[in-house]
């Protein structure tokens, strides 16, 4: 045994190099994964972020959205037999009424969107540019298009 | 026992002493 240690040492240091550089591999990944989330820590970086998000919510509304007809389009248009595009989730009033000033007042337009026409209206979207991927729109209307509460309600939740 | 059994046998504990040697030393880098 002592012999063929002697003879083949550089073969058991290979392995032990090895050993060590898959022990790195496999470990060292966790070492940063753990970091990353160390620096995560709100608190970190003082009142600095704070004040600069209290300052985008504080910063006026863009000119694509148009604040005066906010309250009075929705009401006008689903009394005149629009949808209310509100029950859509993840679409608030001020959506409602940017789409409405775009033209779309009805489910099944937004069900029938193509990708094309969900590239044209998102450009026009402002700050919620996005949101139509995200939440879905296209099925959700189709599912209020077709007066499916039962499904809506299934797939996206009550309300 | 052949010298090739005798051999890897060897080889794999230095590749475990590796592995244990290199998990310590990321370990305790990582404090």
């Amino acid at each position: 045994m002592i012999e063929l240690v002697a003879e083949f040492w550089w073969v058991l240091i290979a392995a032990l190099l090895i050993g060590v550089v898959v022990a790195w591999l496999l470990f060292a990944n966790r070492r940063t994964r753990v970091e990353a989330l160390r620096t995560g820590d709100v608190l970190d970086e003082g009142a600095a972020p704070a004040q600069r998000n209290q300052a985008l919510i504080d910063r006026p509304a863009p000119p694509t959205a148009p604040a005066a007809p906010v309250p009075a389009a929705p009401a006008q248009l689903t009394a005149t037999g629009g949808d209310d595009l509100s029950r859509i989730k993840g679409v608030g009033p001020k959506l409602v009424a940017l789409l409405h000033s775009l033209g779309v007042t009805r489910f099944d337009q937004i069900a029938g969107w193509t990708d094309a026409d969900i590239a044209r209206i998102d450009a026009q979207l402002g700050n919620f540019s996005g949101r139509i991927e995200r939440d879905s729109w296209v099925e959700q209307a189709g599912y209020l298009a077709r007066g499916d509460s039962a499904g809506f309600e299934s797939r996206f939740g009550k309300g | 026992m052949p010298i090739w059994m005798e051999l890897s046998i060897l080889a794999l504990i230095a590749y475990g002493i590796g592995l244990a040697l290199g998990w310590a030393v990321i370990s305790r880098g990582g404090k």
